[in-house]
């Protein structure tokens, strides 16, 4: 098993970005043919998706998690002496939650990606702009 | 929003007409977790874990940038934090602070900070930070710095800012810190120094919550006194802006005596710049008082108009 570390920076509050591009560097970097690639973020506010990036699409998920998890009477919004400042980010949680996966596992075969033509890896930013950390571990078969 | 107008004479860039609205200056950014900083002196994150509990993750220089993108914060004031005779540090130096305005002097601000008991020592050390450093204001915080503002021993801190016509931007109000003693972050105690230094400008962070209207009697009564409306202590940002800016407060209190104090402030990293700017813009006050609070205000203080 080899394990990388890939940095994202996001731009927006909320975006997803797409990192199939990282994902396969980082497998051919591995030199691993046949196996498996797990990709995992490190935050409760970011996670992983599978599906289509395209820009209408794009705007179609942030739009309906956006109207989904719009802000409430939420209770974790107090000061929260674990991390020593007010949390005012229930709805970005709630959006990572409905949409996303901390982590996801793919195949690799014949050193790529198996995925279709539509797919790709995608991350979910749900309250950026922030330096996002993540874990690609590639495992031999 | 109807926040947009033009304004023909400003320093945010060489076009000749510009947007207001999206040019927002952020009167109250502390650079603490920046890894900038912290790469290069790891004991400031244990400082700020220790002294005040915040225990986030440090973001590059590029993260508050980008916030400041997003919130169309055009300048940001960078604080330093000088608690050597309480606590035997610094959260950051007044180095520190000049060394992350010289990365983008376009983009910061940097305010410097001494300890104010150490009475002329402090002087000479604010003196240098203005004049070599090329630092703009002083960062004072009662309690964590353990001092009453009336303490004799300030005074000479106070003459020399007075002297370097710099502003004075002070801790006032709730702080979570239990280590603090609360008492000496009430804003009542800066009415003496702004009788005693009428040419002194002075900030009260926070709009001094939960003694608001402490601090909003302060600025009506003080032409040299302003408020900030930095971090956020009961709910979202929207949730406590309205809290003191319409409801303890009524509006006509905000828009008609208060409209040319108010500053805005983020508080980053405890809240990030673009959610508190969203709440000013949402809040159901005149459209001409939140571009004073958002950006003419700040602009006027530290004499960024032309």
């Amino acid at each position: 098993m080899k394990i990388f570390n890939l940095s994202i920076h996001s731009r927006k509050q909320r975006e997803l970005i797409d990192i199939t591009d990282y994902v396969e560097s980082i497998i051919r970097e591995s030199r691993i043919t046949n196996g498996l690639v797990i990709i995992t973020t490190l935050h409760v506010t970011a996670g992983i998706l599978i599906n289509e990036y395209e820009d209408k699409l794009k705007w179609d998920i942030l739009n309906k998690l956006t109207a989904l998890c719009a802000s409430r009477s939420y209770r974790h919004h107090r000061y929260h002496y674990e991390d020593g400042r007010p949390a005012v980010n229930a709805p970005s949680h709630l959006a990572v939650i409905l949409a996303s996966q901390p982590s996801v596992a793919l195949l690799i075969e014949n050193g790529s990606l198996l995925l279709s033509r539509r797919q790709r890896i995608m991350l979910l930013e749900a309250d950026g702009p922030k330096e996002r950390s993540l874990k690609v571990r590639v495992v031999e078969e | 929003m109807g926040l947009k107008r033009e304004v023909s004479k400003s320093v945010w860039s060489k076009s000749e007409k510009l947007q207001c609205g999206d040019h927002l200056i952020d009167i109250h950014v502390h650079p603490f977790l920046l890894k900038e900083l912290t790469e290069k002196r790891p004991e400031l994150l244990e400082g700020t874990k220790a002294y005040l509990g915040i225990k986030i993750s440090p973001q590059p220089l590029e993260t508050l940038v980008r916030q400041m993108e997003v919130a169309g914060v055009v300048k940001a004031v960078l604080l330093a934090l000088d608690l050597t005779s309480k606590l035997g540090c610094k959260l950051p130096s007044n180095e520190e602070v000049a060394e992350l305005v010289r990365m983008d002097p376009d983009r910061f601000i940097g305010f410097a900070s001494v300890d104010p008991l150490q009475g002329q020592e402090a002087a000479r050390q604010l003196e240098h930070a203005i004049n070599e450093l090329g630092l703009r204001g002083l960062k004072l915080h009662p309690p964590l710095q353990d001092f009453e503002p009336s303490d004799p021993k300030l005074r000479p801190v106070f003459k020399k800012s007075e002297e370097l016509e710099i502003p004075i931007l002070a801790h006032t109000g709730m702080t979570w810190q239990r280590s603090c003693i609360l008492e000496l972050s009430h804003p009542m105690l800066w009415d003496k120094v702004a009788m005693d230094f009428p040419d002194l400008k002075i900030i009260l962070a926070h709009c001094g919550w939960p003694w608001a209207w402490d601090a909003a009697v302060l600025a009506m009564r003080h032409p040299n006194v302003y408020l900030d409306i930095a971090n956020t202590y009961t709910g979202t940002p929207s949730e406590h802006l309205s809290l003191i800016l319409t409801e303890m407060m009524p509006k006509r209190i905000v828009e008609r005596f208060l409209a040319d104090k108010l500053l805005f402030g983020s508080d980053f990293p405890y809240i990030e710049l673009h959610k508190m700017a969203e709440s000013v813009k949402k809040l159901p006050i005149a459209d001409e008082v939140k571009l004073q609070i958002l950006e003419t205000n700040a602009s006027k203080l530290l004499g960024l108009l032309l």
